[in-house]
């Protein structure tokens, strides 16, 4: 079942690429963890029943997931922010706590 | 607008140039394919993990190291107990390594066969069962008739040979009846 598109902002590149170099473990299990979340709401699960550790609600209907999950990371907590709208489109960044 | 991504995967090999990273990124999303259906499942069934592992006899952790396995980690007795949890069964079956897309066609359209007719064989005797496997018979007909037309025509290859359009001007009859008339008087 096909529906969620990926948008990344126009700082996800660079933000992205500058995480990954220095964190690339976390990188790997937080993009893990918003593959799990993609899946699920492709499979047309309304995301206020998408529950997990990963997954932070955070104003306005933006979601906020983390590293959680995966193995060998460190204590700090990243994340990407994202919202969906109800076009089914989902905008993708990415940032640091 | 930026440029649109059907997945996390294609995304991140799009945006990023670290082959490694996206192959190991690859093979986690690939080999977890089993934990992220379990997850996807307790989610629909309207369940956090806590209330799963009380129905499951596991801990919410136990829940979460599931969820966040790899395939091959699980085992076939956590994953018949947290199926069972959220109402599902597991059913595992067999196939041939060599078995092409069209051999699973074909072995799916027996099994479909099988479930029919063992549907009309517990129906046998009660009138009313009968008269909903009747119905049910002919939904299964209508839907899957209608399914497959609709692979069948998206798998035609041969278009149409389109003929050229010919305009020609209106025919004068009266015309062609007086030429005819000509030809044959000639004649």
């Amino acid at each position: 079942m096909a529906g969620w598109k990926l948008e990344p902002s126009p700082f996800f590149d660079s933000r992205f690429k500058r995480f990954q170099k220095k964190h690339p473990n976390e990188a790997k299990a937080i993009l893990n963890n918003f593959d799990t979340y993609i899946s699920t709401l492709n499979e047309g699960v309304n995301p206020i029943n998408i529950k997990a550790g990963f997954i932070h609600h955070e104003p306005d209907g933006i979601k906020a997931i983390d590293q959680k999950g995966g193995k060998r990371q460190i204590n700090a907590k990243q994340v990407i922010y994202f919202s969906a709208h109800g076009n089914k489109n989902t905008a993708c960044y990415f940032n640091r706590q | 607008m930026g440029k649109k991504y059907n997945n996390v995967l294609e995304m991140t090999k799009d945006i990023s140039d670290d082959k490694d990273f996206n192959k190991a990124l690859e093979e986690e999303i690939k080999n977890k394919q089993i934990s992220k259906a379990l997850f996807a499942m307790r989610c629909k069934a309207g369940l956090t993990q806590k209330e799963l592992a009380e129905k499951a006899g596991f801990t919410q952790g136990k829940i979460s190291k599931i969820e966040n396995a790899f395939d091959n980690e699980l085992t076939l007795n956590d994953l018949t107990k947290y199926c069972s949890a959220i109402n599902m069964q597991i059913e595992i079956g067999f196939s041939d390594m060599d078995a092409t897309l069209a051999d699973r066609v074909k072995q799916h359209y027996f099994a479909l066969m099988e479930c029919l007719t063992e549907m009309r064989r517990l129906a046998k005797g009660d009138t009313s069962i009968e008269e909903g496997v009747e119905k049910f018979h002919e939904e299964a007909f209508a839907n899957i008739t209608t399914g497959m037309l609709d692979c069948l025509l998206k798998v035609k290859t041969k278009e149409e040979e389109k003929r050229p359009l010919h305009v020609s001007s209106p025919i004068d009859i009266k015309t062609l009846l007086e030429r005819r008339e000509k030809e044959l008087t000639f004649k």
